[in-house]
């Protein structure tokens, strides 16, 4: 680098960088001045006469570029006393002009310089000149990509291909749709403009019925029916059932803006199925048990979220539930309230009161329902009860699994975890049945049920174990051949019968109860259900045939994101492939490729 | 035309017949394997498309990396071996020289990166991703490999020998991925010019979450421009001797 060069670049750096931080009238800035004049200086004492013209130019104009820069930040333009349109628009050049004109005059001093340095005894004029021009078009070409980026940046446009899909109707939508027996409207709030209106159209026209009507509108032109229904803008949706004072309406909301109505969109299918069980029906009452160390919604209790069923008491509420608690401070021990249309037992580890057991016996006795989840290895003695229902529970071993459990702790105990896709063809598991090869169910520490013999009522095994499955009589987590038998254990059972004393008018059926009852608690547990989709599926069938209310059960949509995990015990071989053996296959055969090479070569 | 496509040849040639070129491409997927499984797929439950951006998040690294390797040579080996007479007295330009160079280079690092595609759709397996959202990361790798290796081939062109092309493409890397830092302690307009010119920071984040930004494409075009005009500049200095 030459003296001039040096100070030029030093010289413009200095006083770039006192103006933008002193200001340029701070005496300071003399310091920058005297760099470039002195750069200036030995250029003209020095410099070749081959290569003076395009060195002299370049620190010239170098310095003119400076004072620009100077004449701005002091406000020059403004001393012009043009109007305020051209003012802004004189500043806005002179802020382009500048830089524009520096990088010009640098470019062309350095490579001239280089050129000089390149030959330091001769250096034809036509070789300065090609230099200077050199330099002259590397800044003009980088000059241009600055206007280009900021068009680019101005005019930016944007194409999103993360996934994106529309939920489709589920099975159980299209089952309260079918079954509709008063008219329902629908009436959707979107402007043809709106993406999203090509999006709910392709949901809904999957939807058909004859009591099924879908009419799109647009809030701003039917502004009467928007208030009637209370609809305060387009992207939304009313589900209406009824008319006038009577009308049942349910309203979602979408929005028209597709980026922001992907989420709803995702999840459209599970907001139809909420409103319309909200509007098609009244609402039922289950009351949860609580006071014998039941699971239990509310965090923050010390609960484990292997103990918490907040997600399960969500999914009642979507399901039109009502959901209440029931203990011995709701008077458990005298009856089970008259309008619980189901009682559920979640895990109970301290035992009930014999006057408990006999009300729910009471309660199943009159036609209730019950979904009995019971905790192995407790206090409980739920014996009498689950006698009535001919059912036996012994409860103080465990089933354990050898391949198929789920791995959460990496610890031998993984084993209790046992997955399974066997279920009967019972309505209790439709879905599960149909979707076995899909769709399987997590039965996390279980112990098995038995069926009694003689009972007189219906008892079907509707979830098994898988046949790899043993009970741990010695609780070392290994079976023993001689007095541990490997079979498909019962794990969950679906009872009925009729209830006696009940009138029966010709035509109609005989009023029943219904049970069912599962040997694992935490099955329908936050931790489980939150991963195993199996489980909730087995939930909502549960459920629908429990109150006999087939629209409830069936799958619902959703294309939210789902969260995977990969551990090197569940998927060994894509680990190992696919950190060490590609790698390594690939090098091997460059390896051989380049020995044969080689051979060829020598050959 | 020809002569650049000759040169491409040659180059590509150059890593597929030498130790050199196979070592790169498999410490490539060696890394991004190693850092796919364990912090991608491995610790706890993440979305599918949480997963994919980690994966891109961490292919870029590699592929900046990969960049830097493979061009430290490119002119700087033909100099320390003296073959770089035989290029400069050729009847090809400096721009064909260059471009040559520069598309060989990047057709292997584009190689890699495709080479890399049996990591996401592993996603495919149990997660919800699209396509489009892994073409679209793609796209990103290629336009951030691209700009990658003209800063390295900027930096072989002007160094005497391979390692000080390294040294150099790698600091004229790293200031253009600090840029944003630059962005974050200076004040507007200076901070906006800083911040577009980060290289990584705005650019890249949104082909990780599976967005094609035009604004992205030009950057990186512009850069790759910017450096290949820069590195062919350089090269004509010589002939001027």
């Amino acid at each position: 680098m030459t003296l001039p060069m040096a100070l030029h670049l030093l010289g413009s750096i200095v006083l770039l960088g006192l103006v933008r931080t002193l200001g340029a009238d701070n005496p300071l800035t003399t310091i920058g001045w005297a760099m470039l004049l002195g750069g200036l200086a030995f250029s003209v004492a020095q410099v070749r006469e081959s290569t003076r013209r395009y060195t002299l130019t370049s620190l010239m104009a170098g310095i003119v570029a400076l004072s620009l820069m100077v004449a701005g930040d002091l406000g020059a333009v403004a001393g012009l006393k043009l109007d305020a349109e051209l003012t802004r628009k004189a500043e806005v050049v002179l802020a382009g002009a500048w830089p524009l004109l520096w990088l010009c005059a640098t470019l062309v001093l350095v490579t001239v310089e280089r050129a000089r340095a390149a030959n330091p005894i001769a250096l034809p004029r036509a070789r300065a000149q090609l230099a200077a021009f050199a330099g002259l078009s590397t800044a003009l070409g980088l000059a241009c990509l600055m206007p280009l980026n900021y068009l680019a940046h101005e005019h930016n446009e944007r194409w999103d291909h993360s996934y994106f899909k529309t939920a489709e109707p589920g099975t159980s939508t299209q089952a309260i749709v079918e079954n509709l027996t008063d008219p329902v409207q629908v009436f959707l709030f979107f402007p043809h403009t709106s993406d999203v209106t090509e999006e709910i159209r392709t949901y809904f026209d999957q939807l058909s019925s004859p009591n099924l009507e879908v009419a799109y509108v647009d809030q701003a032109l039917e502004g009467e029916l928007a208030k009637e229904l209370k609809v305060q803008k387009n992207g939304t949706v009313a589900l209406v059932r009824g008319a006038g004072a009577d009308a049942q309406i349910q309203r979602i909301r979408v929005g028209t803006q597709l980026d922001k109505a992907r989420r709803k969109l995702k999840r459209l299918d599970q907001e139809v199925h909420k409103a319309l069980l909200k509007i098609v029906s009244e609402p039922r009452h289950v009351y949860v048990t609580v006071g014998h160390g039941e699971m239990y919604w509310k965090k923050g209790t010390g609960k484990l979220p292997s103990r918490l069923i907040a997600t399960l008491k969500k999914e009642l509420r979507a399901l039109n539930f009502k959901v209440k608690e029931l203990g011995p401070a709701q008077g458990l021990a005298n009856e089970v309230p008259e309008d619980a249309d189901l009682v559920m037992i979640m895990g109970p580890k301290k035992g009930f009161l014999p006057e408990e057991i006999a009300a729910l016996q009471a309660y199943i006795a009159r036609g209730g329902a019950l979904l009995l989840s019971l905790q192995p290895r407790t206090e409980t003695d739920m014996g009498p009860l689950l006698k009535d229902l001919g059912l036996a529970y012994e409860g103080t071993q465990l089933l354990v699994g050898e391949r198929n459990t789920w791995k959460v702790t990496r610890r031998p105990n993984d084993n209790y975890n046992l997955i399974t896709n066997k279920a009967s063809t019972h309505p209790s598991v439709t879905t599960l049945s149909r979707n076995s090869r899909s769709t399987a169910f997590l039965a996390p520490v279980s112990a098995p049920l038995e069926a009694l013999p003689n009972s007189s009522h219906k008892v079907e095994i509707t979830l098994r174990s898988l046949p790899e499955v043993f009970l741990d009589v010695d609780g070392n987590l290994r079976q023993s051949a001689e007095t541990e038998q490997k079979k498909a254990w019962p794990l969950a059972a679906a009872i009925s019968g009729p209830v006696e004393g009940a009138d029966v008018e010709e035509g109609e059926e005989a009023p029943e109860f219904r049970a069912i009852v599962i040997g694992s608690s935490s099955w329908a547990s936050d931790l489980v259900l939150g991963v195993a989709p199996g489980n909730m599926v087995f939930a909502r069938d549960g459920l629908a045939w429990l109150v006999d209310e087939p629209d409830v059960g069936g799958t619902v949509n959703d294309e939210e994101d789902v969260k995977i995990q990969h551990t090197r015990e569940g998927e060994g071989w894509m680990f190992y492939g696919t950190t060490f053996v590609v790698p390594f296959g690939l090098l091997a055969l460059g390896l051989v490729r380049l020995r044969a090479r080689r051979k060829r070569g020598e050959a | 035309m020809r002569a650049t496509a000759l040169l491409v040849r040659r180059e590509i040639g150059a890593y597929l017949n030498t130790t050199w070129g196979w070592s790169i491409l498999a410490l490539v997927l060696l890394i991004d394997g190693l850092l796919f499984n364990v912090f991608a797929m491995g610790g706890k439950e993440k979305y599918s498309a949480d997963v994919l951006s980690e994966f891109f998040y961490f292919s870029s690294g590699t592929t900046m990396i990969a960049g830097i390797l493979l061009t430290m040579r490119l002119v700087a080996e033909e100099r320390q071996t003296g073959t770089i007479v035989i290029l400069e007295t050729a009847p090809i330009s400096e721009a064909s020289v260059v471009l040559g160079k520069f598309l060989g280079a990047w057709l292997f690092l584009t190689l890699i990166t495709a080479l890399t595609a049996f990591m996401p759709a592993l996603i495919f397996v149990h997660g919800k991703v699209s396509v489009g959202q892994i073409l679209a990361g793609y796209l990103g790798l290629l336009s951030l490999g691209s700009a990658t290796v003209a800063i390295g081939t900027f930096g072989s062109a002007v160094s005497r020998n391979q390692l000080l092309a390294a040294v150099l493409g790698t600091g004229m890397l790293v200031l253009m991925l600090l840029c944003w830092v630059m962005g974050q302690v200076t004040e507007p307009p200076v901070s906006e010019i800083f911040s577009y010119m980060a290289l990584w920071d705005r650019h890249f984040q949104p082909f990780q979450e599976g967005r094609i930004n035009t604004e992205g494409l030009v950057f990186y075009a512009s850069v790759t421009a910017a450096f290949l005009l820069l590195a062919t500049r350089s090269l004509q200095v010589r002939r001027w001797r």
